[in-house]
């Protein structure tokens, strides 16, 4: 009987709809990330390059959705960048998608992106551009910055904010580089998500 | 004197008619209280036509008053123009449209506006409890640093135009830092350029907060509750397939005031 219990419950487990985050209306922890490849994107040095999470080798990826005209971006980027240094010779990646519609296109599209990583060499990460807004969808991500850190098999395992303030003095909770201490260190993730917090996302109609 | 006394009872009997079907919370911006309509303040409405019955009553009544040919012309429902061409009795018309203005002063959109800080449990609170004639409060969610709310703003005062009078309570709630006086300063300014002539609200409780209580990730986003305060419908951005629009909004409460189930 017991048996019967236990491999009903696994049963029932494993055939379990996929449920939405707590804060996401498209994806939830433990699902497979949404795949994207082909974003027309800026290299560090403004060159240009493609996107692809297919080509991704790293155990470890940060995809964080941004966007140049979003004061809250601008007061994450330091954080943004001090990771990435910070994680340099650890199997960790970090890439950026920008998926503005059309109301901020011209501050947030590739050219850009482009203009600003020559300029003000902020970018130690590709930083890519999808004009289709497809890949924001599938994220369900609705905030520019908004994190999503993904295991070795793609899967999602945090979604949400950087970290607990905007204000960098005020921080606490380092809720992204927990999750990607934890997943290097084969550790449970504590916090698997949070609300993303920044400028709304506007996804025009189609 | 006598005469003049009586006349005076009568223009204060008026007065209190006058605001008797009113709620005693004047004031702008915190009240719910419904515009008083157009002939409850015009001078040819009902209640003037009670006061210059009652004065015909009396000049007829009174030996030196029935020799002015006005007096013997006037019928009972005759317009209160009639008696502005007698000078008696002023005390009435002057205290009647004194009265009437006061109100209309208060209640005009071009009066400033207010925001006022309140915690999340006194807002649950507030729109709890409605005066009768509420039947839908509409609370929209905005803040000076979202462009897209504040270019949006104008769809929630074209619906307060629209609807208050139908039923509809509307309510701005700002996802600023209650505890930043420049940014409340800046929401204050906008929302007079905007001509926010209902409540308005910033919640002590602070941003985090007021994003967890609405359950949004961005705004704007607006909310409808019933009448007891629970809430009947949102429509927010959170879903990339599925951001709403301010004119699904009005449609929307259009239907819902009009009764249709929806």
């Amino acid at each position: 009987m017991r048996k019967l219990v236990l491999s009903l419950f696994a049963l029932a487990v494993m055939a379990a709809p996929t449920f939405a985050g707590e804060y996401n209306k498209k994806v939830d922890i433990g699902q497979k990330a949404p795949d994207f490849s082909g974003i027309q994107a800026a290299e560090p040095n403004g060159e240009t390059t493609s996107l692809t999470l297919g080509d991704i080798k790293e155990d470890v990826v940060v995809v964080v959705f941004l966007a140049n005209h979003c004061p809250v971006v601008t007061a994450y980027e330091d954080r943004i960048y001090d990771f990435v240094q910070d994680y340099k010779g650890k199997p960790v990646k970090l890439v950026a998608i920008a998926v503005s519609g059309s109301r901020t296109k011209k501050m947030d599209d590739l050219a850009a992106i482009k203009k600003r990583a020559v300029k003000d060499k902020k970018f130690n990460y590709v930083y890519g551009y999808d004009e289709s807004q497809d890949v924001g969808r599938a994220y369900g991500a609705t905030n520019t910055p908004q994190f999503f850190v993904l295991d070795k098999d793609r899967n999602i395992r945090y979604m949400g904010a950087m970290d607990d303030s905007q204000n960098e003095s005020k921080v606490n909770k380092t809720y992204v580089r927990d999750a990607v201490d934890a997943l290097l260190a084969g550790k449970t993730i504590e916090v698997k998500e949070t609300r993303p917090v920044g400028c709304g996302i506007q996804y025009d109609r189609r | 004197m006598n005469a003049d006394l009586r006349r005076l009872l009568w223009a204060f009997s008026g007065l209190a008619l006058l605001t008797s079907g009113c709620s005693n919370e004047l004031g702008p911006s915190t009240t719910s209280v419904l515009p008083t309509p157009p002939e409850v303040l015009a001078p040819e409405g009902p209640r003037a036509e009670q006061v210059a019955a009652s004065e015909d009553v009396e000049k007829a009544g009174t030996p030196e008053e029935t020799q002015k040919p006005d007096a013997t012309d006037k019928k009972p429902n005759q317009p209160r123009e009639t008696d502005q061409e007698n000078p008696k009795p002023a005390e009435a018309s002057v205290l009647l449209k004194t009265a009437a203005s006061a109100l209309l002063t208060t209640l005009q959109p071009d009066t400033p506006v207010a925001i006022m800080t309140t915690s999340i449990k006194d807002f649950q609170d507030r729109i709890s409890h409605n005066k009768p004639g509420i039947k839908y409060t509409v609370v929209d969610g905005w803040a000076t640093y979202c462009p897209p709310c504040k270019e949006n703003f104008p769809h929630l005062v074209e619906m307060h135009k629209k609807f208050a009078d139908k039923g509809l309570r509307v309510i701005s709630v700002s996802f600023d830092d209650a505890e930043s006086p420049d940014d409340i300063k800046k929401a204050l300014a906008f929302l007079n350029e905007k001509k926010a002539a209902f409540e308005n609200y910033v919640f002590s409780d602070g941003m985090a907060e007021t994003y967890e209580f609405f359950d949004v990730n961005a705004i704007p986003a607006v909310f409808v509750y019933g009448a007891d305060g629970k809430e009947v419908k949102r429509f927010t951005l959170d879903d990339p397939d599925n951001q709403f629009t301010y004119d699904e909004v009005e449609e929307y409460l259009k239907g819902l005031l009009a009764g249709k189930a929806k």
